[in-house]
């Protein structure tokens, strides 16, 4: 059966599911020091991703601060159906640097519209190892390195680099098909991995 | 229309990834009010998705948090959206703000068609007819009023619904029924738990039913049966059932 927690119960060095969920809801009260609360807990992952997909220290300070600012305004709105607070405010990050990376991209293929066969280069895969993230990256880490290669590139392109799969399929050079199978497929294997499916 | 279950199901991975473009996007956010199974895929995918955003963690300036608190307080919170009625299980339903374009039109046909009703109902009737049209607005208006479109059971025929649960009404337009026969006219009911009250006479416009009825109450279904013009009191035939 599956257990009726979304999140696996901790975050390793971060607060809980729970005390997350109090945090926001006070924060839609309009509690500052509640949201402070949420903002020192969550800051981090949010400037990291979002700095990992845009690869720019100073676009991502300024989509981390939209991020939060979003989270104020929409406290309210937050529905705990959908998936824990944690996975809310990192949806939003992602979804906002992406927005970024295409913004971006449309603007240089305007400029560029050579008709490269590949939207984007795609660099060595460069999950991360730099310095001592502790637990929670290693365990991402131990977890794709169980992907298929195939698999690991779909996720690396497109979660970590915000491209489209239809970019994806073009920059792997495989169907369509197969990128949409295998982040599935990627997906899935993670999940398992990390402990998110009850 | 593809056949349920093909392409959004598919898609539920890149959605929460946000890989989709914007056509499969929009086809994926369709999908999920009817889909649990996509939606427990999309929360799943989401967490999982968390976690290796969680990995990234970076050190922030602490500079940050003075930006962030000067434009929250800046910033006026939303307030919660309206609870959904989690009491009963229903098939999804779309709600009216949340709508894409077609809906808004064809809430404005809709209204067009049930005012159009009125007024040819009741002709010379000014005083109602306009009290008629504030409902009907009120009614477009309701923070929670959601669009259907439902099949009428043992027929051809389809309903719209607009439906509050606040404002306690529900206006349909029922298209595909056949003429009713002189002096007899097509009745509204709302089905409870435990038996069916009238919800007035729909009106008869260019092969269109049209009618607005308050008293929704726990209504789980609404019924449409042939009786003679002036209503009766119980259904003299099992009526057709529309799902609300
Ligand atoms: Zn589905």
């Amino acid at each position: 059966m599956r257990v009726d927690e979304a999140v696996p119960a901790h975050p390793p060095d971060g607060a809980g599911a729970r005390e997350l969920a109090g945090l926001l809801r006070r924060t839609a009260l309009g509690d500052a020091a509640a949201f402070e609360g949420l903002y020192r807990e969550l800051a981090g992952p949010v400037l990291g991703l979002a700095a990992r997909v845009l690869r720019d220290r100073a676009q991502a300070e300024e989509v981390a601060q939209e991020v939060f600012v979003e989270v104020w305004r929409l406290a309210a709105r937050y529905d705990p159906e959908a998936g824990g607070v944690r996975a809310w405010v990192l949806t939003v990050a992602h979804r906002r640097a992406v927005d970024r990376v295409r913004a971006e991209q449309a603007a240089s293929d305007r400029e560029l519209r050579a008709g490269r066969a590949e939207p984007r280069s795609t660099p060595a895969d460069e999950v991360p190892d730099q310095v001592e993230r502790g637990l929670d990256r290693e365990r991402v880490r131990r977890c794709l390195g169980r992907l298929t290669e195939l698999q690991r590139e779909a996720v690396r392109l497109t979660y970590y680099r915000g491209y489209t799969q239809r970019e994806a399929a073009a920059a792997l050079r495989v169907p369509l098909t197969s990128v949409k199978g295998r982040l599935r497929d990627g997906l899935i294997r993670l999940r398992d991995c990390l402990g998110v499916a009850g | 229309m593809k056949r349920r279950g093909a392409e959004p199901h598919g898609l539920i991975a890149g959605y929460a990834v946000n890989a989709l473009d914007e056509a499969e996007r929009k086809a994926v956010e369709a999908h999920l009010p009817a889909c649990e199974e996509c939606r427990r895929d999309l929360r799943e995918f989401r967490e999982t998705a968390a976690l290796l955003g969680s990995a990234e963690a970076a050190p922030v300036p602490e500079g940050l948090w003075e930006r962030v608190r000067e434009q929250a307080g800046r910033t006026r919170q939303l307030p919660p959206e309206a609870a959904p009625d989690r009491g009963r299980v229903r098939p999804p339903r779309r709600r009216l703000r949340t709508a894409l374009p077609w809906a808004v039109a064809a809430a404005a046909v809709l209204a067009a068609a049930v005012l159009g009703g009125v007024a040819v109902e009741q002709n010379g009737r000014m005083e109602s007819m306009r009290a008629h049209t504030a409902e009907v607005e009120a009614l477009l208006a309701a923070e929670d009023t959601e669009m259907m479109t439902r099949p009428v059971s043992h027929s051809e025929a389809s309903a719209t619904l607009f439906v509050s649960q606040r404002s306690d009404t529900v206006m349909i337009m029922v298209e595909g029924l056949p003429p009713a026969p002189d002096g007899m006219g097509y009745q509204l009911w709302y089905v409870d738990p435990d038996g069916m009250r009238s919800a007035g006479m729909l009106h008869s416009d260019g092969g269109m039913l049209t009618g607005m009825s308050p008293g929704l109450g726990d209504a789980v279904e609404i019924g449409i049966s042939m009786e003679p013009s002036g209503g009766a009191e119980q259904p003299t035939e099992e009526p057709m059932k529309v799902e609300v």
